[in-house]
């Protein structure tokens, strides 16, 4: 009885914050999509709001458009992140902690601070263009990097390199090294090995870290309205949040809101299939 | 088990101390909900000083419909400083003011007073600031200096026009260019033409902002070459910091041929307002002359105040224009929003935003 009680005790205060933190408003936030009144409960219920959602196409073609957005920042992140998880599995010797800690530290910055650093040097007068100019390029005539679709990208991608980084430094670091010996030893080269060896088994760790960076990406509504501007700053968040703070509509934002959840949680789903499959290819 | 008593014991003294000096601490204090910029303490320095003891503390407005939203949506304050009023007295946000405990009311010229009452003939609003929504324009980066609205759609400025991003205004500016019959009542017909126009507009743009530091900083670094819908106090930090840094610069603070558009903002009581007392004493430093003298000196708006024009840089008053007593004939004063074409500009300026 009294390790039950204690046992209690103990998870009361998490459960307490996930009831009040997620379960609560996830509930409210459902209510309110059928509501038909933002503030008035006396109006009812209704459904308009999600057939205004799959009716109107420019609300799924905003969130393809996000997706796709969010697949890219993602993808590139991956991409980058690797090569430098891979230097810290291998080669870092003992240097690996300290290594590390670099990756992260920039993570520790707020997040705004470095969306805003990254305007100082997308913008004209900025690091960039000081630095086309230093090469002897006029950078008054090339098209301004800062507020568009890419600057978007670069910004995310510069954000989510660290938190794509662990997860593939975790999954090459855990790899039994007697692996890559033994193929050493039945006379594969370095790249072949590495092609057929450790990438298959860094794959879930690479999956981890593209689902790391994609979802927050597919969400985010900070960075498209500080370096997007008028051709690169609304994403899908941009409507929820202004759907919520200006059109006062809030069942619609709510409807926004459980829409992307849904399309994340199938993604989350297909993501535990295919890294089940992949591991048990590996048989490991 | 003593020693654990004895930690009880401390711990929940320590809590009624803190606790204590908290609410002690919450009485002292007046919430004021306000645009970025009206927290310097120049504004209310005459309120500083008769009430040392009261923390001011702020929230910011952005935005118009955004100000609204978050008042609708149960905002704690006690003193709000929107440019709407209408809607805040229809949704009984806010509550009357009794205008024999402001010391400075009597100066505040009548034709300013009519704009804060509410139907019920009661005051809601206490005048404070008016001031300019018109073109601020990089001259020396543009070739041909932009004078009317129509211009923004003008291929020239590609790229290089920022907005203020707020339905109101953009709408404004759409349905004068479209030349309609009472731009600022268009019937549903009327608002998709607007929202053509505007969609139309989307290329022709840089950014949308809210930021008054963002808009200054990119009309000095000059990637944006034309501000729409640019403000006094933006014109006059443009043109100080250029002045300074880029003698070769040059900024104008153009007044389009269909005319400028202007804005009237005032002080309001929350509806449940906690510090009455407190919120009649800082709206009342507010339409002191002392404060409004520090607004036009140092935002170039024009005060609601006019024993204040004594105090101020005549360059800055000749400049804008601020002493003239016809100005609501050449100004096109935004009026207060109906409940439907508030939802409805929202809505205008939402689908300009999701245009492909």
């Amino acid at each position: 009885m009294t390790h039950r009680l204690r046992l209690g005790i103990l998870i009361a205060p998490p459960l307490l914050l996930l009831l009040v933190a997620i379960v609560i408003p996830l509930a409210g936030m459902i209510l309110f999509s059928v509501r038909a009144d933002s503030f008035d409960p006396n109006e009812g219920y209704s459904l308009a709001s999600y057939q205004e959602f799959f009716t109107d196409p420019r609300y799924l073609r905003l969130m393809g458009q996000t997706g796709w957005t969010a697949f890219i920042v993602a993808a590139v992140a991956v991409l980058l992140a690797y090569p430098v998880a891979y230097f810290l599995a291998f080669h870092s010797g003992r240097w690996k902690l300290t290594l590390i800690a670099l990756m992260i530290v920039p993570a520790w910055t707020s997040y705004l601070l470095r969306i805003l650093s990254w305007k100082v040097m997308l913008g004209s007068g900025g690091l960039l263009s000081s630095l086309v100019n230093g090469i002897g390029i006029d950078a008054s005539s090339l098209p301004l990097l800062l507020y568009s679709p890419q600057a978007v990208v670069i910004t995310l991608v510069y954000v989510w390199i660290p938190f794509a980084g662990l997860p593939i430094f975790v999954t090459l670091d855990r790899l039994d090294k007697r692996l890559l010996e033994a193929a050493n030893d039945l006379g594969a080269s370095p790249l072949r090995a590495f092609w057929r060896v450790t990438l298959p088994i860094s794959l879930p760790g690479v999956l981890v870290s593209f689902i790391y960076v994609f979802i927050p990406t597919f969400g985010d509504w900070v960075t498209p309205l500080l370096v997007g501007g008028a051709q690169g700053g609304i994403l899908y968040g941009n409507i929820i949040q202004s759907q919520y703070t200006r059109a006062l509509n809030w069942p619609f934002g709510s409807v926004l809101s459980i829409a992307l959840l849904v399309l994340i949680l199938v993604l989350l789903l297909l993501y535990g299939r295919i890294t089940r499959v992949l591991t048990g290819e590996n048989g490991s | 088990m003593k020693g654990l008593r004895k930690l009880l014991v401390l711990a929940l003294l320590v809590f009624a101390v803190v606790g204590g000096t908290f609410v002690f601490a919450q009485e002292d204090q007046l919430m004021v909900f306000d645009w970025a910029g009206y927290d310097l303490e120049g504004f209310w320095a005459p309120f500083a000083e008769a009430n040392p003891d009261v923390a001011v503390e702020f929230t910011y407005i952005t935005e118009d419909s955004e100000a609204f939203a978050r008042m609708a949506s149960g905002l704690e304050t006690d003193v709000l400083h929107p440019c709407w009023h209408q809607p805040y007295i229809e949704a009984g946000l806010v509550q009357p003011i009794d205008t024999a405990r402001l010391t400075n009311w009597e100066s505040i010229p009548e034709v300013l007073t009519t704009k804060g009452q509410g139907e019920d003939g009661e005051q809601y609003f206490v005048p404070h600031v008016w001031g300019y929504s018109s073109m601020i324009v990089r001259t020396d980066l543009v070739e041909e200096v932009p004078d009317s609205w129509e211009d923004l759609w003008d291929p020239q400025y590609a790229g290089r026009i920022g907005i203020y991003d707020s339905g109101e205004v953009a709408v404004a500016i759409a349905a004068t260019v479209l030349g309609l019959e009472d731009p600022f009542n268009p019937s549903e017909e009327e608002q998709a033409l607007i929202e053509e126009k505007l969609i139309e507009l989307r290329p022709q743009l840089l950014a949308f902002l809210v930021d008054p530091a963002e808009m200054e900083q990119l009309l000095i670094s000059g990637d944006m070459w034309i501000m729409a819908g640019g403000w006094n106090s933006t014109f006059m930090a443009v043109s100080r910091a250029l002045a300074e840094s880029d003698p070769d610069a040059a900024v104008e603070y153009v007044a389009p041929v269909e005319g400028r558009f202007g804005w009237l903002c005032g002080y309001g009581m929350s509806a449940n307002a906690q510090n009455v007392a407190m919120a009649y004493a800082y709206i009342d430093a507010l339409i002191s002359p002392e404060s409004q003298a520090y607004l036009t000196n140092t935002f170039g708006f024009g005060g609601a105040n006019p024993e204040s024009l004594s105090m101020v840089d005549p360059e800055t008053v000749e400049l804008l224009q601020l002493d003239q007593t016809d100005i609501l004939n050449d100004t096109i004063f935004l009026p207060d929003v109906s409940d439907e074409l508030l939802e409805a500009y929202a809505t205008i300026w939402d689908n300009v935003k999701l245009a492909p």
